[in-house]
């Protein structure tokens, strides 16, 4: 088939499905998310009930599972021969021998991505419940409000532009997956791009799915941004003591297990299943992490010095010399987080392809060598693409940290006679350490989890954590998933925790 | 006395096992106007807070309108007691207009009654055509004025102001503090205002009460607290003073301005006292002096001067009485101008003996 004829049979055949598939899956994740998002974070904001303090942070960790391992687990764990089952049909008599559960669906993607991908709006709505409506709280009671009334009337509506925030993250991470949707076999347009990459070789067809699959990200850029644009009505910065109303005994313990439900199944079912298969199962049939571990490690440190050192160079850019083109090209990186890993693939593969080609034909011409592929063949591609797609979030944190260190200190160091460099050794450094560190641990950790590109960028026989998940879990082989699966998930709770520590450092009065 | 809306019986609260008010008894009667009064850290808005059902008390009890709302056993959250207040912040919820903000208390009323309750508090305080506007787009004064009558838009029959004019400046201040007290005496309704300003205090309150770490210090009408101070602490919160020691002899008070009449018969021949004596219990009489010298008059040299409005403050230097082989000593004066005003100049002084208060020194 030539390149039109691909992209003629995805239109005639598959793109419907796609479109369907994707929105369908967005309209689940996003209500479901929403709901878990916002009823815990209020919940833990304004009640005080038996194992609060855990609680409230538990609920972040399901951020650490992504979204394939996740969707590997609960396969296994609901499947004809997993625990679940046996566990029904035990009761029920060996005769029963129908599948009751089917998880491989649009159902089951929309709740295992909202499981795990809920605290994005946890995150971003506790906040603003702390930051804002908390203050407003009072106001209403002694206008004779009562708690419910409060929170439809006055905490919803002011946590709506970060709830909208944190729906757009995760929005963005369930248009980005592949693993999962791909593991369910549900068309979306990640694996479609990457089977019109792989199986059907039409790097045309791969690069106009990607540009659809673009339109979706900027609905979602400009949704964003468009919350975010009457985020500052207005700022109280009176103490606020939040009052959280005290529930005791049975009804306490209730409301815990209710509002644990997130966690448990977003983290702890998961990991619980997890070690089980790695210590108990696949005892003998063990994956030989080193190497894999290695390899990842390897690429993730890489990526992340780049992108703290990078982002650091451009803050300070931005900073000392100040103007309107390098503030846009800032707002242009920090798009890259929305952009799934599939397309930054596609699109970095195609120039560095043709700028391979012409540097081999420059070495025949000249030399008379043939060239490897410098380029797209190497570790080279992958880091960089890593760099589109994770720069923004080392950025994000750099930037924070900078903003802290307010004019005035720039200004007071100058007076005081120093020089540039010395006001960034002195002042600067010290002052934004921690957030410089923990912008190159997130990048850290997102390079461990990622996928989709990883998959299509890696060198030949080159294995990550990530990818031989992904493979063993293609293959069926899940207990042998479990060591590196659970390596990435250890992994991935030191940022969660940072992320943990920063909302709770962020209440007023504490 | 049936009559008062609020009662406060042995009111005591703390945070976290730290005692932030102790034993505080009180009464507010319908109409009143009470300013709760004391630097920061006092209590004062802890108090207004219990009130206000936003705060527990751990003794004593709080009865609204003859029903006890609060005690160490009982409390009636705010939202079912018959209070309003305005914020320091104001509080305005910047997603609803301005409407919606003052109607958000009321309802409970019909559409068309609480269209009518708006519409008659908003004319009140001047804010008519302001419904359909958002508070960001709003000026501090017309904020204030918005939560003012939101507070007072359910006629509660106390309405709490928290620093109600803390955020605002100073010109702005004034014309607003009038405005306030006009419309709370329109609605004749019971207002328990928490400052920290003594000035505000006393254009405010029909009584003021005087906090100072958790407890009340003095109750007592403007003229009470300024004229009659019981403690050097409320002397000296009511206004800038010179401290001068002398001692009590023969029913007058010997200190290095001279003799000054004190008349307390509680003290005894030959006690320490100090008197404060505030900055504005001086006027100039001139160079010159005048014909029939009255109340206590002294001579001074100016140090210097400096104009701030209708007054200056001025320091003088005068050789003291008492003790002669002493260092002259610096007053500080607030008076009004006169032609006299000149660096260097000697002018006799008069003493306003209303502005002496004398009390004994403590011995720490």
């Amino acid at each position: 088939m030539d390149s039109k004829g691909v992209f003629q049979h995805l239109l005639n055949n598959l793109f419907f499905e796609y479109v369907c598939n994707t929105l369908l899956l967005f309209l689940g994740v996003g209500t479901l998310s929403g709901i878990m998002g916002i009823s815990t974070a209020w919940f833990v904001t304004m009640y005080s009930f038996p194992l609060k303090k855990i609680l409230e942070w538990a609920l972040v960790l399901p951020l650490a599972i992504p979204t394939y391992l996740a969707a590997y687990v609960y396969t296994d764990l609901l499947s004809y021969s997993g625990p679940v089952q046996s566990l029904v049909r035990s009761f029920l008599g060996n005769n029963y021998s129908e599948n009751l559960i089917d998880i491989k669906n649009i159902g089951g993607a929309v709740l295992l991505f909202s499981l795990v991908l809920y605290p994005y709006v946890y995150i971003s709505c506790r906040a603003a419940f702390i930051e804002q409506s908390i203050c407003f709280i009072e106001v209403a009671k002694t206008l004779g409000k009562t708690r419910i009334q409060v929170f439809i009337q006055i905490a919803l509506p002011l946590a709506r532009p970060a709830m909208i925030a944190g729906l757009s993250l995760v929005l963005m991470e369930t248009i980005a997956d592949f693993g999962g949707v791909d593991y369910f076999a549900i068309d979306t347009f990640t694996t479609g791009i990457y089977r019109a990459w792989f199986a059907m070789d039409s790097q045309v067809g791969a690069s106009q799915l990607a540009a659809c699959l673009l339109l979706f990200v900027f609905i979602l850029i400009y949704i964003e941004r468009w919350s975010r644009r009457r985020k500052s009505y207005q700022n109280t910065n009176r103490y606020c003591c939040i009052d959280p109303k005290v529930i005791t005994g049975m009804k306490g313990w209730f409301y815990l297990f209710i509002f644990s439900i997130p966690f448990v199944g977003g983290f702890l079912i998961p990991v619980v299943r997890l070690l089980y298969l790695n210590f108990i199962i696949s005892e003998g049939s063990r994956v030989v992490l080193s190497p894999l571990a290695w390899n990842s490690f390897l690429l993730a440190i890489t990526t992340a010095l780049f992108a703290g050192l990078i982002s650091l160079l451009v803050c300070y850019g931005c900073r000392m010399f100040p103007s309107v083109i390098k503030r846009q090209a800032i707002r242009f990186i920090l798009m890259g987080y929305a952009l799934p890993g599939t397309v930054i693939a596609i699109g970095v593969l195609i120039p560095f392809n043709w700028l391979d080609h012409r540097v081999g034909l420059s070495l025949q011409k000249w030399f008379q060598t043939d060239s490897a592929l410098i380029f797209s063949g190497s570790l080279f591609i992958l880091i960089f693409a890593y760099l589109v797609r994770f720069l923004s979030v080392s950025m994000g944190s750099v930037e924070a940290g900078l903003g802290k260190v307010g004019n005035s200190i720039d200004s007071a160091a100058k007076s005081l006679g120093s020089s540039s460099m010395k006001l960034i050794r002195k002042i600067h450094l010290p002052m934004i350490k921690a957030s410089f560190l923990s912008a190159m641990l997130m990048v850290f950790v997102d390079v461990m989890k990622e996928l989709p590109a990883t998959l299509i960028l890696r060198p030949f026989n080159y294995d990550t954590l990530a990818v031989r998940v992904y493979h063993l879990a293609s293959d069926e082989r899940l207990a042998d998933a479990a060591a590196p699966s659970l390596l990435i998930v250890v992994v991935g709770i030191f940022p969660v925790i940072i992320i943990s520590r920063i909302i709770s450092r962020a209440r007023p009065g504490s | 006395m049936s009559q008062s809306i609020l009662e406060l019986k042995q009111v005591s609260h703390s945070y976290n096992r730290v005692s932030s008010i102790q034993g505080i008894n009180l009464e507010v009667q319908k109409g009143e106007i009470i300013c709760l009064l004391g630097p920061s850290g006092s209590g004062k808005s802890t108090l207004l807070r219990i009130i206000a059902g936003l705060e527990q008390v751990s003794h004593g009890c709080v009865v609204c309108s003859g029903s006890k709302v609060a005690d160490e056993k009982n409390f009636v959250p705010a939202n079912k007691r018959d209070i309003g207040m305005l914020f320091q912040d104001f509080g305005l919820f910047p997603h609803m207009t301005v409407f919606d903000n003052v109607a958000y208390g009321i309802s409970f009323m019909s559409n068309k009654d609480q269209k009518k309750r708006v519409t008659e508090v908003l004319s009140q305080v001047g804010m008519e055509g302001f419904c359909s506007r958002f508070p960001h787009t709003l000026s501090g004064g017309q904020q204030q004025r918005i939560a003012l009558a939101r507070a007072a838009a359910p006629e509660p029959e106390i309405l709490l102001l928290d620093e109600p004019f803390s955020g605002l400046d100073s010109r702005l201040r004034y014309q607003l503090r009038r405005d306030t007290l006009d419309f709370l005496r329109s609605n004749n309704v019971a207002s328990i205002i928490v400052t920290h300003d003594p000035e505000e205090a006393m254009y405010m309150a029909d009584r003021i009460v005087l906090l100072k770490e958790g407890q009340v210090i003095q109750v007592g009408s403007p003229e009470d607290l300024y004229f009659s101070p019981k403690t050097s602490f409320v002397a000296s919160f009511f206004g800038e003073v010179n401290i001068m020691q002398g001692i009590y002899h023969n029913g007058k008070f010997a200190c290095d301005l001279g003799s000054l009449p004190c008349n307390k018969i509680t003290y005894k021949e030959g006690d320490r006292l100090m008197a404060f004596v505030r900055y504005e219990a001086f006027e100039f009489l001139g160079s010159r002096g005048i014909a029939a010298p009255e109340g206590v008059i002294f001579e001074a040299t100016i140090k210097d001067s400096h104009l701030i409005g209708a007054q200056r403050i001025s320091r003088l230097v005068v050789n003291p009485k008492i003790n002669p082989s002493c260092p002259p000593m610096d007053i500080v004066v607030k008076h009004y101008a006169t032609k006299s005003n000149q660096v260097g100049e000697r002018i006799l002084c008069r003493l306003d003996l209303r502005h002496v208060h004398y009390f004994e020194i403590q011995e720490n």
